[in-house]
């Protein structure tokens, strides 16, 4: 790509090429995309659902996405992104936004391994009433 | 090349709020919070399908999940697939008429799964800009956006968008509602 808005001399940037052509234990290489839904619980029990969330990651250099997230909780939306380091089960996002009950909503959301093969999520908020 | 893998993996969620003392009210009346009504007219359209390059990406990729997953959904043979795109800008009206053209938008959206996506659109009003984010499904008339970052008159402004079809094919309703407007 000779021609983009953020450099005019090409030439001078290192440009990532997959010489081993193998995704599996090589990649993901910069331009990947992976999709995830999930199911949200307020218990490692799962017995009581809390909605639903969606995750859509665009794989950048040395195997780190940028992600997009939305939860659905039942009462609006809470939008976050950020970024995501492949195989890893911590990491955090901010909160970009939401609708309805969530409107105008700021802060961070936490990932880290829980129990029962479950990750949890400790949202954050701010601007938001109760 | 797209990749797309369904899941049910389950996650666990816990809520923090911490109210500020300035805070949209959404049950009540509150000054905080500003209405804006536009009407869009769709202009241009492009979707893109990745199915050339599915196969592809989903059997050979890195991406292997701890938990039991239901297979990687293909589609029902009617698009959209997971990991396609579609393109649309639109005119933007401060009138149901049509007549007083105030802007444009466009929305560039990725399906994931069930015919929704994630969309994210760009609002260019003559006063400044708003960048909205969220899921559209495609199977319905109305959906909702939020606000979470804006120009000019919009600087730092959040909020959220719905958009509604309007009776004349092609124009929508955009109300937004707004905080943190100076």
């Amino acid at each position: 790509m000779t021609v983009n808005p953020f450099t005019i001399n090409v030439k001078a940037l290192q440009v990532v090429v997959d010489t081993n052509g193998k995704e599996k234990g090589n990649g993901p290489f910069p331009g990947d995309d992976v999709l995830y839904t999930f199911g949200l619980y307020t218990s490692s029990t799962f017995t009581k659902s809390a909605g639903s969330a969606m995750f859509t990651c665009y794989y950048g250099f040395d195997k780190s996405a940028i992600c997009d997230t939305y939860f659905d909780l039942g009462r609006g939306l809470v939008l976050a992104s950020g970024q995501v380091p492949f195989g890893s089960s911590r990491f955090t996002l901010g909160v970009s936004g939401g609708t309805t009950k969530y409107l105008g909503a700021r802060g961070e959301l936490r990932v880290a391994p829980g129990a029962n093969n479950a990750l949890r999520l400790d949202l954050v908020l701010l601007g938001v009433t109760k | 090349m797209t990749r797309a893998l369904a899941g049910a993996r389950p996650l666990i969620i816990g809520i923090a709020l911490l109210a500020l003392s300035v805070t949209p009210n959404w049950a009540g009346a509150s000054t905080n919070v500003r209405q804006l009504t536009v009407y869009a007219r769709a202009t241009q359209f492009q979707y893109v399908s990745h199915a050339d390059d599915r196969i592809r990406g989903d059997q050979t990729n890195p991406f292997s999940l701890d938990a039991p997953l239901p297979p990687p959904q293909k589609g029902d043979g009617s698009a959209p697939a997971p990991g396609d795109n579609a393109l649309f800008t639109f005119k933007l009206y401060s009138d149901r008429k049509l007549k007083k053209s105030v802007g444009s938008a466009a929305y560039s959206c990725t399906f994931n799964f069930a015919k929704q996506a994630l969309c994210e659109a760009d609002f260019a009003l003559n006063d400044g800009t708003m960048i909205a984010d969220g899921p559209a499904a495609f199977n319905t008339a109305q959906f909702t956006l939020a606000v979470v970052s804006g120009t000019g008159h919009y600087l730092s402004v959040r909020g959220q968008v719905t958009s509604a079809s309007e009776v004349a094919q092609n124009v929508y309703r955009l109300e937004f509602l707004l905080t943190s407007l100076g």
